[in-house]
């Protein structure tokens, strides 16, 4: 991930975009904030958010026009909030504030024409700016149009606290001083108002003073730029209703201004910026975005929400109570994305969102060393893709994490215990132990070739060998051609862990052994094959065997009697595969099992922990992950997975594999609490497959056993239990205790006569604490660590 | 003594020093010294920075309180001198520039080293000083069970405070930690042997996984700096 | 005397092959290109190296972890 990269990510992330209130509001005022402070009954820190953006709030709180009434989202659900009033009972309700101090005084003077609202909001900001400000008004009092607003409509004590902040920045306000002298002075480059020089100039002398500016009478009319209020007198700008035209009727009383003070006051901020930039002569244009009123990407899934309608104020002139206030701000829905965080465990247990996330991973892979935090929360990611699915601009935060991890190890940092385990399993499963290609026996060549993927065949090796038969079986008539197997592992755990080279590695020498038997179409039970090889391999000739035993003429049993019925649970690499849903529907279908959809399925289905192998860098996340998915209904489980049906069966739940319906549906009961195989077993299952099936098929035989392997051992159950948490498989201890028995390198504890030895066969290192009994070797503990002992040992 | 081509990483007699010359070079690239200024190297070890220096037309003399250097480079004015660098034999105000490198981290006290500096540099004379730092809060580390009996590694806010408290104003800093990476992570190694930042006890020699957790707690660092003597 | 290994470990193991308690001495513990000192018992004639299993599972851990973390 380059900066590059990181800057587009960040980008599809929205959830630090403004709501739609703000977006709107031309002065982008932050109502959700304010709203949340109400809503606690801190009016005070209410009003210091209101302040902040509004320089007038007595005025804007009585007299806006509230375009941001019409986008916000509450409008659907119950009734927009009811934002001016609840602006005005922020000033009710909270204390008074001081004013924020002026920066350090710079030595510039602007002149002000026109005190209507754009003109007395440019003169605030360049004000406080540190600006010297001079307002030329013609008439006697300031406020423009607000002069003729009726004292019921807009108190002209509220106007005058408002503009008494003017007097605190020591603006000038000349009253009743028309314009009788306007020149410039290029040499100086000062203009002179009235004898007064000045080094730029804002007109917002209103519409009606299009025909009187003795600015304009030099010229017909004035070209004023709309994003920065240039115009083309360099040091001359324009604004407010001069030079827009927007007339609005105030909603609730009916009073129409001529035009939206809030739209004249952003204007007037606006061109304040601008003189500021230009007197610091610096550009006027660069990193302007969103101002003024603006369409907002932030989303936000209203579902969660049920309509709720605004309480009418008891007060007849529709003023709110504090009481009432804290009501209506109660109403404001918040608004903000986080729509992956509220269905991803994962993206939960960091506490923030994609944005960040994205951030900080990029952060961690520039520094000089990762932190153990980073680097745990990059592996843990299953990479299923729902968040790229939920996400409105389909931000894939597997996307990022799996581009980290390859990072990480091309930068030789990352830690290998992360995945050692897994790439340990991957390498057994493409050994002598397990690979096998072979034509179907008695024929040289395939029409289908037969790939069960390495877990299944560790999970139920007599599927495997079931599943082998019967489409040999539906496949009599394809003539000299046969069903070919292929056993072995697609390098999933290798891509994962973001080990590129391995995985190509893996890939390269499956094709290999693909091509040489005649790159026949490849039939897939793991839908994680499916999508490793249609990744690597895109010109391959694959199938899920799921489709195709939908399309086979199987004779299937009847379990409609049973009245079986079940929650399906799409594997997380079946997301984008509509083709193996329907044909796992369709086959249950047949059965006669009846279906309750949970509500996170087919493209919107979960990962169950295995994904990313996200159980082995954070265990308890993907506890944590099984546990969620197991609570989401009450029904048993079906799966055509092996893993997922292993994670959610080991942790409890009733669960089915497709395959039982098919092979067992005479002991469904027992299948579907049966305890999945532990680890040892399931490296096991996988020789013996190969070793079974390789002498009853094809009549050949398995490598003479290893001398460790003729190591018998034993365990007490809770043994059993603990060698399985701590991933320490039988093969291990055999390879120990035969170490320490025929070179005898042991401890030996007379207290209670137990061994104690260890053995590092490549990378871990095993301690094994046994007993002997009769010929076998009792387990009694056992524990490793990584660090290697160096040590001579004289024999 | 053959100078060897600029070397990524070279343990110089006793002290190890991550860079080696590309570092001293850097510093020479900031300094803009004119042909002859004089140098002082204040921990100069073996003396390659010294003989480097020499090479590069600048009047030289070293110092080190163990005597792993010959006593004279043949041809040349360089020389060096075994002396405790909180009493420099030199007289005040002689030299342009003072390298100290990645010597900080091994003096328990800095402030008579840095006053001696001070002393031996001419007015607007600079200090050129680089060297392991730790990246984490002065109060996180003061926290730290180290298992040494002395610390010796400091903030970068500890160092620039004792720089500046001698009369120094820091016109460059930068981080250099992406060279520890070279190192493959065997500081914890290097100090064990030669008290590189922390001073150990023999009883604490014991403690060798709980010191290297404080280390690696450390988050060790690597800065260039220069600063210049004021006045 | 080790700080990481109980005495009642050391007093209750013997090295089999030689037939002799266990003494405190160094042993080089190695990873990620990282060496360790540390004081172990060993039997004082083969040299073979004991290591409990709290402190594999504790402090060791703790140190491969930080070492990954680098």
């Amino acid at each position: 991930m380059d900066q590059k990269q990181l800057r587009v990510y960040e980008d599809q992330c929205v959830q630090e975009h403004a709501p739609a209130c703000t977006a709107t509001c031309p002065l982008h005022v932050d109502v959700r904030g304010f709203c949340a402070a109400i809503a606690e009954g801190d009016f005070n820190s209410a009003v210091k958010i209101y302040k902040k953006t509004v320089p007038f709030p007595g005025i804007i709180s009585s007299l806006c026009d509230q375009p941001c009434i019409a986008a916000c989202l509450r409008k659907e659900i119950g009734g927009s909030i009811a934002i001016r009033s609840l602006e005005k009972s922020i000033l009710n309700f909270g204390g008074t504030t001081e004013p924020p101090r002026a920066f350090p005084a710079k030595p510039r003077n602007i002149a002000v024409i026109g005190a209507g609202i754009s003109g007395l909001t440019a003169a605030h900001d360049l004000a406080k700016k540190g600006y010297r400000v001079t307002i030329f008004e013609k008439e006697s009092e300031p406020g423009g149009i607000l002069r003729n607003v009726s004292n019921q409509i807009l108190n002209k004590e509220i106007i005058r606290q408002d503009l008494s902040i003017l007097a605190v920045y020591k603006v000038e306000m000349l009253l009743s001083t028309e314009i009788n002298f306007f020149r410039y002075n290029p040499e100086e480059k000062l203009f002179y108002v009235n004898e007064k020089p000045f080094h730029a100039v804002y007109t917002g002398i209103g519409a009606t003073g299009k025909i009187s500016s003795p600015i304009l009478l030099e010229k017909n009319q004035l070209n004023v730029d709309p994003s920065t209020g240039m115009t083309e007198m360099e040091g001359v700008f324009a604004g407010g209703s001069l030079v827009y035209d927007f007339p609005i009727s105030h909603p609730e009383t009916g009073f129409s201004l001529s035009h939206s003070l809030i739209q004249s006051m952003a204007d007037g901020r606006k061109n304040a910026l601008s003189i500021d930039r230009y007197l610091q002569n610096v550009s006027l244009t660069a990193s302007r975005v969103n101002e003024g009123s603006y369409q907002t990407r932030l989303y936000t899934n209203l579902k969660y929400y049920p309509p709720l309608s605004m309480k009418k104020p008891q007060n007849p002139d529709g003023v709110f109570n504090a009481e009432e206030a804290l009501q209506e701000a109660k109403r404001c829905i918040q608004c903000e994305c986080m729509e992956c965080v509220k269905e991803c465990v994962y993206l939960r247990e960091y506490g923030s969102y994609p944005k960040r996330y994205v951030r900080e991973i990029y952060n961690n892979l520039s520094i000089v060393s990762g932190t153990r935090v980073k680097n745990r929360m990059i592996n843990s990611c299953s990479l299923c893709g729902l968040c790229a699915e939920i996400c409105p601009e389909n931000l894939d935060m597997g996307e990022v994490c799996l581009g980290a991890r390859q990072t990480m190890v091309e930068q030789k940092r990352m830690p290998p215990s992360a995945h050692d385990f897994a790439l340990t399993d991957l390498r057994f499963s493409n050994s002598e132990h397990f690979s096998l290609y072979k034509h179907q026996p008695g024929t040289d060549a395939s029409s289908l070739l037969f790939f069960p993927g390495c877990q299944l065949c560790a999970s139920a090796p007599d599927y495997v060998e079931k599943l082998y038969k019967l489409l040999i079986d539906q496949n009599k008539h394809q003539g000299k051609k046969g069903v070919g197997l292929a056993l072995g592992c697609c390098g999933a755990p290798a891509e994962w862990a973001g080990q590129t080279q391995l995985f190509e590695e893996t890939q390269q020498k499956f094709r290999t052994e693909y091509q040489a038997m005649g790159s026949p179409m490849l039939l897939v039970a793991c839908s994680t094959c499916l999508q490793m090889f249609r990744k690597n391999y895109p010109e391959i000739n694959i199938q899920s065997l799921w489709v195709y035993l939908n399309e086979m003429a199987l004779k299937l049993p009847d379990l409609s009697a049973s009245g079986i019925s079940i929650s399906i649970h799409d594997p997380c690499t079946t997301r984008h595969e509509n083709e193996i849903h329907a044909s796992v529907r369709s086959l249950l279908d047949k059965l006669g099992v009846l279906v309750e959809e949970l509500p996170l399925a087919r493209n919107m289905t979960e990962c169950c922990g295995y994904g990313g192998l996200m159980w082995l860098a954070n265990r308890s996340l993907s506890e944590k992950v099984v546990a969620r998915r197991i609570n989401q209904n009450k029904y048993d489980f079906l799966t055509y997975c092996a893993m997922c049906h292993d994670f959610f069966a080991k942790s409890g739940k009733p669960t089915y594999h497709l395959l039982d319906f098919l092979f067992q549906p005479d002991s469904l009961e027992k299948r579907k609490t049966t305890k999945p195989a532990g680890y040892s077993f399931r490296r096991e299952n996988r020789a013996r497959l190969k070793s079974k099936l390789l002498s009853t098929l094809w009549g050949g035989t398995m490598k003479e056993p290893e001398p460790y392997q003729k190591i018998q051992i034993t365990m007490s159950d809770q043994v059993r239990e603990l060698l399985e948490e701590r991933m320490i498989l039988d093969e291990d201890v055999q390879k120990v205790i035969f170490n320490a028995e025929s070179k005898n390198n042991k401890f030996f504890n007379a207290k209670n006569g137990n061994f104690l030895a260890y053995y590092c066969p490549t990378t871990v290192t095993f301690w094994v604490e046994y007993q002997p009994q009769g010929g076998k070797y009792h387990v009694v503990n056992a524990y490793c660590h990584r660090m290697t002992i160096e040590e001579e040992v004289q024999e | 003594m053959p100078l060897t081509n600029q070397t990524t990483d070279c343990f110089i007699g006793h002290k190890p020093h991550p860079g080696g010359l590309n570092l001293t070079q850097t510093c020479l690239n900031l300094l803009a010294l004119p042909q002859n200024a004089r140098v002082l190297d204040a921990g100069c070890g073996s003396g390659q920075t010294v003989a480097f220096l020499n090479q590069n037309g600048f009047q030289v003399q070293g110092i080190d309180q163990r005597k792993v250097f010959q006593s004279f480079l043949p041809g040349s004015n360089a020389c060096f001198v075994n002396a405790d660098w909180v009493d420099i034999p030199f007289p005040d105000d002689t030299y342009d520039v003072v390298f100290a490198e990645c010597t900080f981290s091994t003096i328990p006290s800095l402030k008579p080293h840095l006053n001696e500096i001070s002393r031996v540099l001419k007015p607007k004379g600079k200090l050129a000083f680089h060297g392991l730092y730790s990246r984490i809060e002065a109060d996180t580390m003061s926290k730290l069970k180290s298992g040494c009996s002395s610390l010796n590694i400091r903030t970068r806010k500890q160092l620039t405070a004792s720089i500046v408290e001698a009369g120094f104003e820091i016109f460059h800093w930068e981080d250099q930690s992406w060279r520890l990476k070279q190192n493959g992570g065997n500081l914890f190694q290097i100090n064990w042997k030669n008290n590189l930042f922390c001073d150990q006890s023999e009883d604490n020699k014991n403690d060798v996984f709980d010191f290297f957790l404080s280390v690696a707690q450390l988050k060790i660092g690597y800065y260039l700096g220069i600063a210049v003597k004021g006045g | 005397m080790s700080q990481y290994v109980k005495p009642e470990d050391v007093e209750n193991w013997l090295c089999h092959r030689c037939q002799v308690p266990l003494v405190i001495r160094p042993a080089r513990i190695e990873y990620m290109g990282n060496a360790f000192p540390v004081e172990l018992p060993r039997c004082p004639k083969c040299g073979l190296v004991f290591i409990p299993e709290y402190l594999a599972l504790g402090k060791m851990s703790e140190v491969e972890q930080a070492l990954e973390d680098k």
